[in-house]
């Protein structure tokens, strides 16, 4: 990975600062991204609390105290070395080969409210939604507005759709929905804007498990799609072999 | 034994100093709205700074402890009562088994904190102890403290020889607190990732403008009603990572503060942030009260942190010893 030219660090608060390659969704920038994710999540430092990627940058959260007590006088100085060094020296590291994680999703108007609505405006048929829907490998850019929320792209130009205007109040955990060239999966029932056409068994958040998300940054996902009864009984039985 | 939720308040939660270290999977950090008023009761009361405290809005709950506790109160001032006996606010103090502590009237203010000696008996979720109410865990039983709850103390610790058969014991101690406070009228802010894509006008807009905190505040953020700051031209943006003091532009041109509730990502304009130091003033703003901000660099930001890190820690030593000398003099252990 070269860090190319056009990128900016800035301090996004005093605790916070970002690198950031522009307002863009890329899968080569996003690489550049997950890359840099994989080599600060792997150096550990004592300072760092988070390393949060989004589609085109990075945001390390610091803390100045643990580095005060190591005698550091120049925060801001000290950090924005720190993370040139690591923008430099990533370079190097190989990155490690992203799983694709199957996920299986019902297609059916009875748990995908959108489903008819979205198939009429964009002229396709159901049938035809899913193929287009489940035959890509989608890429998750980034996670974030709920536990566990992952946002994946990049979705075919022919089921691209501008989200609603105005958000459902309650969109059902589980949901797979379409949000211009994204595609996402609601982990609980929440408020939601993206039109929802399928509906997975999988639980993608669950506070119990070591890991509770079920997609990580970088990771890459397929969707399988089930049919009505195999969706119920998959559902039922999610929580039997945990 | 327990401290015994008798009657709820509107929003009280277990909090610490929040949950790091997994929000690149979205789970938000939590933690208390005012950390360093989370840190004075804990410090009060001879716990670790970073120790899980009751965070109390008001209407706030009434507690009956079912034990002695040694207890502090920092933060809002809610005007705090054990049985009929007034109790003072960054005071510790030691309440008699079977009282009650209930708060009558606002008197400043939107938090209030109450750290309880060796604090309770909790699991921690991923590291803290705050309560997570979006993924439902973390605290006490991941969500808001209701009626009927009971909170186990660790601390059986017998204070008789204090108390002298009176319901409450009050310290001579007081936490100099107005320090950590900054003025609200000029909130310290840092630019941050879109300020310079405001037009010159805009930003004077910005800093010219008197913000009034909206009554649809809560946890997640303050909204603030404010002559409009207009985007020209309007731009929007993909989402990306927010802090706590992440200050987002609308669309409608006006504001919201991100605070300890916040998600971990946003899609819109960030003209700036609240420096660290100045979020628990911030957050100790009510509704309706007015506040405005001002530039500073980086540097002194940091500045103004490590000064309240420096009085967290002469408060914390000088407690200590305070506290110490007396339990050593009544033989408390």
């Amino acid at each position: 990975m070269h860090p190319p030219s056009a990128y900016r660090i800035f301090p996004l608060s005093d605790t916070a600062i970002s690198i950031d390659w522009g307002n863009t969704i890329d899968v080569n920038i996003n690489n550049k991204v997950q890359a840099l994710f994989q080599c600060f999540q792997h150096e550990k430092k004592d300072f760092i609390r988070d390393v949060i990627p989004a589609y085109s940058n990075i945001t390390i959260i610091y803390n100045p105290v643990i580095l005060w007590k190591q005698g550091v006088e120049n925060i801001d100085d000290y950090v924005r070395k720190y993370v040139e060094a690591i923008l430099v020296n990533c370079t190097n590291r190989p990155v490690a080969e992203q799983p694709i994680i199957q996920i299986p999703v019902c297609y059916h108007a009875e748990v995908a409210p959108d489903l008819q609505a979205f198939c009429a405006a964009k002229n396709i048929t159901e049938e035809k939604l899913i193929q287009l829907h489940s035959s890509e490998i989608y890429q998750v850019f980034m996670l974030g507005f709920l536990p566990g929320f992952a946002y994946m792209g990049t979705v075919p130009e022919s089921l691209a759709m501008p989200r609603k205007a105005q958000p459902a109040t309650q969109v059902a955990a589980g949901s797979v929905g379409i949000a211009g060239r994204q595609t996402g999966i609601y982990p609980f029932q929440s408020p939601g804007g993206w039109h929802i056409i399928g509906q997975t068994p999988e639980a993608m958040f669950q506070q119990n498990r070591k890991q509770p998300a079920l997609l990580q940054p970088g990771n890459r996902v397929q969707f399988v799609p089930i049919d009505l009864s195999t969706y119920y009984s998959l559902k039922q039985n999610k929580n039997t072999c945990l | 034994m327990s401290v015994v939720v008798i009657k709820q308040g509107i929003a009280d939660s277990i909090q610490d100093t929040g949950r790091y270290g997994w929000q690149h999977l979205g789970i938000n950090p939590d933690g208390a709205m005012d950390k360093t008023a989370a840190a004075v009761a804990n410090i009060l009361v001879n716990n670790a700074m970073e120790c899980p405290v009751i965070e109390m809005s008001f209407p706030a709950p009434v507690l009956l402890f079912e034990q002695q506790a040694l207890v502090a109160l920092s933060g809002a001032d809610f005007s705090a009562w054990v049985n009929d006996v007034p109790v003072p606010l960054n005071t510790p103090f030691i309440i008699q088994k079977n009282c009650v502590l209930q708060f009558r009237q606002v008197k400043a203010g939107a938090w209030c904190y109450l750290a309880v000696n060796g604090g309770f008996v909790l699991e921690p979720w991923m590291g803290s102890y705050s309560t997570n109410t979006l993924a439902g865990s973390g605290g006490y039983k991941g969500r808001y403290l209701k009626k009927h709850d009971e909170l186990l103390l660790q601390d059986a610790t017998d204070y008789s020889a204090l108390l002298e058969g009176k319901d409450v014991y009050v310290f001579h101690i007081q936490a100099d607190a107005k320090q950590l406070y900054l003025n609200p009228d000029a909130i310290p802010v840092i630019a941050s990732r879109n300020w310079k894509a405001l037009s010159p006008e805009a930003q004077q807009q910005f800093l010219n403008n008197n913000y009034i905190v909206q009554s649809n505040s809560n946890r997640m953020g303050y909204y603030l009603q404010s002559e409009p700051i207009l985007l020209n031209p309007p731009f929007t943006v993909l989402s990306t990572a927010v802090t706590n003091g992440t200050i987002q532009l609308l669309p409608n041109g006006q504001c919201i503060v991100l605070l300890s509730g916040h998600q971990t990502t946003g899609g819109y304009p960030i003209p700036a942030t609240v420096c660290s130091a100045a979020i628990p003033t911030l957050a100790q703003v009510r509704p309706h009260q007015i506040l405005r901000f001002q530039t500073v660099t980086l540097k002194y930001a940091h500045q103004l942190m490590q000064q309240q890190h420096l009085y967290l820690l002469q408060l914390q030593y000088a407690t200590q010893n305070k506290l110490n000398e007396l339990f050593t003099a009544y033989a408390i252990y």
